[in-house]
């Protein structure tokens, strides 16, 4: 399972944060500092995963950000880098052509589509056009109640 | 009015200095927290998304949990929305208020909406506690049967989060998870795989009864590798159907088929086709490939799909992708007991993976290096390994030097070539080479008295060469002084059949070369110690360089290092005339540990003889004298090959066996005690506690017992750490000695106890505290319970053995 994903950009500014494990608020931003420094020292060249207490961290970096994933000792590296890429192509096309502004400015939604692909750090969808119906759906929801109170 | 939350973000991006930022938010969060107090309801959820925001920068925002419940309690989705997110952003499973959410997240698990359900299950699945996991497990359950696709998956996954946190109710979904695997939806099917891995994860007897379920996930897993799959284009990633299902499917697969030939049998057909089937040319593939090659190796494969499993790791272990070859050290460190033959078909390219600039890559191969190496082995590969040491970096060469010591000391093949590695390893990296080996190497040493003069002949010379590594420097100091006699006997004969001649002056000219030049000057002190330590051994070792001893040892009898002050005034202390009858005792060997030496008792002791001494530094040489006959006699000895390296064969190893004395002690305490005898001494530790007292907290002298003229007296001391250091002082008022005097000590469960030799084994007649014997106790109910010890003292008197037993209490309060 995942424990948690990060969205750091390149500053080394968190972009968004997901822990699927108890993890109190003090440990969250001493583990992001830590697994932030430690990935954007890595080389371009040198592989994706990088071992961290009893935990790898597989990361990617797309454009300013890097996309970083916290799995447990026996689960599937590779795997886990396609779920960051789920992830990522989710966002592209709800966005369109998705960039870091889209994201700071707009981090709700991403959490919102987050939460359409993972729960408890299990993936539960694999197709895009699902996550990206059900978020549609639910953004008029949101249309439709705003609507509702100026008529109102 | 507040702004709005893009109007924050824009004016906290908008700031130049930390300082700045600090500001906005502080203002912000002010205003926000009137706004809370004021319970303003129009503007709540904008609050509180504007307060996530500033939580992620990491700024405190506990202020804003209880506004997120009032959130969820709203009729309005957008607020709901807000509500939730803020709810697994700001809370954990451990915030206290989360119980108040229980029965928001209930109703709206009953809601008409999906999506307001959804929101619900989600929060359930990502924070519920072990509490709320268990109020609502029936709500899981039925919602787990839903006609609706969208809330059956994110159900399955909440009942997962309930079997891994709840124990009592894992097995409640049980009779669900068949219809999950057989959903046509692969959220679903998705979900019903994580959800069956967890529970035979959490309870591994459940596997026998799921095994029924192999033939619909076969047809799964087949679908998806087939042509021509009706949902192929809506799962397509690169040209592979819905990888993550696969990858579950296999790990699943891999579960039933562990130790079970029948379901192997039924998976096998499959797991040929996806090995073969899949392309390998991109990650999604390989993450297939790789999941399926470990679910291979781990079930009863057939030989043909073994041998298919084994090729794709071989081709993952060449591939140029770093990743690919990351992935495929790791498969083979899972998959070492397996196949050892395969593993070491793969060696050289394993051992060239060490040399990879990548540190993931390199920590990977070492390990995977160091579970190949076994005793045919391990020469050919400790050399590869020594090869690396010289290369590696720095902060890669403490795993190195640990990892080699650990494999030369499980598979050494004899005690001189364990000697020579382990010396290579400290000229190679002794700086990295950590406390524990150092003092292993010691042990071995000592417990091998046909090679002590071999050993402190080699590590002379090399020193000789390079005082730079610490470990090195270490033991060679240790071993000088423990054995400095055979160094300057003269006896030994080098290669070429010439004796080696080191004088006594040459010994303290090194000795002084390492005080000049400590190898690391941050911890000279320690250096020091150690060289106070074999200077006072050498007085008796070396008589001629008395003078030169004290003038060096005075070197530190002022020095700012307590530790190192005060063992330098003992030590001269002991050089006083009084101490002229009793400094041979004092000063003996170290006694031979009786364990831990790892498994080297049983082996050979190999060549004793001396090959190698840097020939720039050898001494003068001089004629061949009658000194060589000492060495013919060891070869003699090895000749034989029969002569067991137990410890302590010297005549001057003074200690007591009191291995089989183990078990007899652990009665005196109705054999719970973790019986603590003869602990192997650390090098040179014990010789500060013979003296006793270094900055401890010293309670009152206790008598422990007296009786037949022997008496046994307590000095204990509180340590800065919380151990307590009894100094056990033992005096005979009888005219007659007491001989072979063995003191031993059992202590209750709650206290670990560690015994130094005593100082010798006879007590002369009419003698106070001329024997003594340093143990050390932790007691670990902090002081709740009372340190307590249970003695056995057996002596000869008069020619006739005598047994006592007894305890003592009474120690301070605290110990």
């Amino acid at each position: 399972m995942i424990n948690f994903i990060l969205l750091i950009s390149r500053q080394g500014k968190t972009r968004l944060k997901k822990w699927f494990v108890p993890c109190p608020e003090r440990d969250q931003f001493r583990t992001i500092k830590e697994v932030s420094s430690l990935i954007l020292n890595r080389s371009p060249k040198v592989c994706n995963f990088l071992e961290w207490r009893d935990f790898k961290l597989c990361y990617k970096r797309y454009a300013s950000l890097f996309f970083i994933a916290c799995i447990e000792q026996n689960d599937n590296e590779l795997l886990a880098l396609e779920t960051v890429h789920h992830f990522v192509e989710c966002l592209d096309r709800y966005f369109g052509n998705v960039c870091e502004l889209d994201l700071i400015f707009n981090f709700h939604k991403a959490y919102y589509i987050l939460d359409e692909i993972l729960i408890s750090g299990e993936l539960q969808e694999s197709s895009k056009r699902a996550v990206l119906h059900h978020i549609s759906e639910q953004d008029a929801m949101m249309q439709e109640n705003e609507q509702a109170k100026r008529k109102g | 009015m507040s702004i709005k939350l893009r109007e924050l973000i824009r004016s906290i991006r908008a700031c130049k200095t930390a300082a700045e930022e600090r500001a906005v938010v502080a203002r912000e969060c002010a205003l926000i927290r009137t706004a809370f107090k004021e319970d303003d309801n129009q503007f709540r959820h904008r609050n509180v998304a504007k307060l996530l925001f500033i939580h992620m920068m990491g700024y405190p925002t506990h202020f804003g949990q209880m506004e997120c419940l009032k959130l969820i309690a709203s009729s309005k989705f957008p607020e709901k929305r807000v509500g939730y997110l803020g709810l697994t952003q700001l809370l954990d499973e451990n915030t206290e208020v989360l119980m108040l959410v229980t029965n928001s997240i209930k109703n709206d698990m009953a809601n008409d909406n999906q999506y307001v359900n959804g929101l619900a299950l989600c929060a359930l699945g990502n924070i519920g506690s072990n509490e709320m996991c268990r109020a609502l497990a029936r709500e899981v359950e039925n919602m787990m049967a839903s006609p609706n696709p969208y809330i059956r998956k994110k159900a399955a996954l909440c009942a997962m989060r309930i079997v891994r946190k709840v124990d009592e109710i894992e097995d409640k979904f049980n009779n669900k998870i068949g219809n999950l695997l057989e959903d046509r939806n692969h959220g679903v099917l998705l979900a019903g795989c994580s959800l069956l891995t967890a529970l035979l994860e959490v309870n591994p007897s459940y596997i026998k009864e799921f095994r029924r379920y192999i033939p619909a996930l076969v047809r799964a897993l087949r679908n998806m590798v087939t042509s021509g799959y009706t949902n192929a284009a809506e799962y397509d990633i690169a040209g592979i159907t819905d990888p993550f299902l696969q990858a579950k499917v296999l790990r699943l697969l891999r579960l039933f088929g562990e130790k079970n030939a029948d379901a192997s049998d039924e998976m096998n057909d499959i797991l040929a086709q996806v090995a073969t089937n899949t392309e390998g040319t991109k990650n999604t593939g390989n993450s297939i490939l790789y999941e399926c090659v470990l679910t291979i190796m781990s079930i009863d494969a057939e030989s043909g799909l073994r041998v298919l499993g084994i090729n794709i790791l071989g081709r993952f272990l060449l591939s140029r992708d770093n990743n690919i070859r990351y992935v495929a050290l790791a498969t083979l460190q899972r998959v070492v007991n397996v196949d050892q033959q395969v593993m070491q078909r793969h060696r050289n390219t394993i051992i060239d993976c060490l040399k990879d600039p990548d540190i993931s890559i390199r920590k990977r191969a070492l390990d995977v290096t160091y579970s190949l190496v076994d005793e045919a082995n391990i020469k050919s590969m400790t050399k590869e390994l020594l090869n690396y040491l010289l290369v590696a970096e720095a902060d890669f060469k403490e795993e190195l030097c640990s990892k080699i010591c650990m494999a030369v000391e499980k598979f050494s093949p004899n005690r001189r070539w364990q000697i020579d590695t382990l010396i290579k390893v400290m000229c190679l990296g002794g700086n990295y080479v950590k406390e524990a080996q150092r003092e292993k190497f010691c042990r071995v040493v000592a417990a091998t008295p046909e090679l002590h003069s071999y050993t402190v002949i080699k590590l002379y010379f090399n020193m000789k060469e390079s005082l730079s590594q610490e470990a090195l420097v270490h033991v060679g100091v240790w071993c000088l002084g423990e054995f400095g006699d055979h160094l300057v006997s003269g006896k030994a004969v080098g290669p070429d059949n010439q004796p080696i001649r080191v004088t006594p002056g040459d010994v303290l000219d090194l000795l002084y070369d390492v005080v000049r030049k400590p190898p690391t000057a941050e911890r000279a002190a320690g250096t020091h110690c150690l060289v106070t330590a074999a200077l006072i051994k050498l007085v008796t070792r070396c008589p001629s360089e008395f003078e030169k001893i004290r003038k060096l040892l005075r070197r530190f009898d002022c020095s700012l290092h307590v530790d190192l002050q005060q063992r330098s005034c003992e030590f001269l202390e002991i050089l006083g005339a009084d101490w002229d009858s009793h400094r041979p005792g004092i000063l003996d060997r170290m006694p031979v540990p009786e364990k831990e030496i790892g498994g080297a008792e049983t082996r050979d002791i190999g060549d004793a003889s001396i090959d190698e001494v840097p020939r720039a530094s050898r001494g003068p040489v001089g004629p061949v004298g009658g000194g060589g006959k000492d060495l013919l006699d060891l070869n003699d000895l090895l000749d034989g090959q029969a002569a067991p390296a137990t410890g302590g064969t010297g005549g001057t190893a003074a200690y007591p066996a009191t291995g089989g004395g183990g078990g007899d002690l652990l009665d005196l305490l109705d054999g719970g005690a973790p019986a603590a005898p003869s602990q192997a001494p650390a090098p040179a530790e014990g010789f500060m506690d013979i003296f006793g007292g270094a900055g401890g907290a010293e309670a009152p002298t206790m008598v422990a017992f007296e009786k037949n003229g022997l008496k046994v007296t307590f000095h204990p001391r509180k340590d800065a750490d919380g151990s307590v250091t009894v100094l056990a002082k033992f005096s005979n008022s009888l005219n007659v000695p007491m001989t072979n005097f063995v003191f031993e000590a059992a202590v209750p469960k709650f206290v670990t106890l560690t015994m130094q030799p005593a100082t010798g084994q006879i007590l002369p007649p009419n003698t106070a505290d001329l024997v003594t014997q340093s143990m050390s106790c932790v007691n670990s109910s902090n002081g709740e319970k009372a340190l307590i010890m249970k003695l056995r003292i057996g002596y000869v008197c008069n020619g006739a053995p005598v047994q006592e037993m007894g305890q003592v209490g009474g120690f301070p309060a605290g110990y």
